[in-house]
């Protein structure tokens, strides 16, 4: 089973992105954090298979978050899929250099987009699902 | 019509859409009287703020749509959380047409009453239900 952390402001869009992974055929956990800084806290505690998170955030944003868990010499292991209404192409390429950063999709997300990631987070280190449950 | 109208148009359509698979019938220019929304400023290369309001019925049945349950199920906290993602993604996806390649950054969006007249306006459903939608932008 896939573990996934959701960070995001809106409960709405998080209630919105966990029923769209429901409907993958992938077998999913999901767990769910308001802002950068309690995303890094649950992070920690859960050591997700994969973070999908928001920018524009309170308190700490989603860019804040990425960088923080870079520093992390077990976080920045996790990949990070960033999910934005924020459509700057800059920003987004800036991100993307971001060694955790897998892909930038623009909100409003599909089910499909989100299936892809998650075939592609997949089929690039299927171990990932394996070794993550042994910790 | 001008062109931030259309891409004002073409964003609105993309969003109810894709989030709530609605499909928003174009109605030009409006004004809502005792509806609510939501306002989002961005800032940088360009400023502006794109103002969004709806009516309450409306606003639940797309809330209903967007969340996967009944109208009759949605909080008033929900509608309200929903109008607000709904125009932080309208504004994202209308600069992306409006502005691309420059550099801006969006605030957080927040909550509004109508206020005077909107120049994109939408019916949905074939009822008599606005959605409009105001962008200014300064630079």
């Amino acid at each position: 089973m896939l573990k996934i952390l959701l960070v995001d402001d809106s409960p709405l869009m998080r209630q919105f992105v966990a029923r769209s992974l429901s409907m993958t055929e992938f077998e999913v956990s999901v767990h769910h954090a308001d802002n950068g800084r309690s995303g890094i806290q649950a992070a920690r505690e859960l050591m997700p298979d994969l973070i999908i998170t928001d920018l524009n955030m309170p308190e700490m944003s989603g860019e804040e978050m990425v960088e923080a868990l870079l520093l992390d010499k077990v976080l920045c292991e996790i990949p990070v899929v960033i999910l934005t209404a924020d459509s700057e192409q800059n920003r987004a390429e800036s991100l993307l250099r971001h060694a955790n950063v897998q892909a930038c999709l623009r909100k409003p997300v599909r089910p499909e987009d989100l299936r892809q990631q998650l075939e592609r987070m997949t089929a690039d280190a299927p171990e990932l699902v394996m070794e993550r449950s042994a910790w | 019509m001008n062109s931030w109208d259309t891409v004002l148009e073409e964003s609105a359509a993309e969003v109810l859409g894709s989030m709530c698979f609605a499909a928003p019938e174009y109605r030009g220019s409006g004004h809502l009287a005792d509806a609510a929304g939501a306002a989002i400023s961005f800032g940088g290369e360009v400023e502006g703020t794109l103002k969004l309001v709806l009516e309450q019925d409306l606003a639940k049945q797309l809330a209903a749509d967007f969340l996967g349950t009944d109208s009759d199920e949605v909080t008033a906290e929900q509608t309200r959380l929903f109008t607000l993602e709904l125009a932080n993604v309208i504004c994202g996806t209308a600069l992306a047409g409006i502005a691309p390649g420059r550099h801006y950054h969006l605030g957080l969006p927040e909550p509004i009453a109508a206020d005077g007249e909107y120049q994109c306006c939408f019916s949905v459903a074939g009822e008599a239900i606005d959605l409009g939608l105001a962008l200014e932008l300064r630079n």
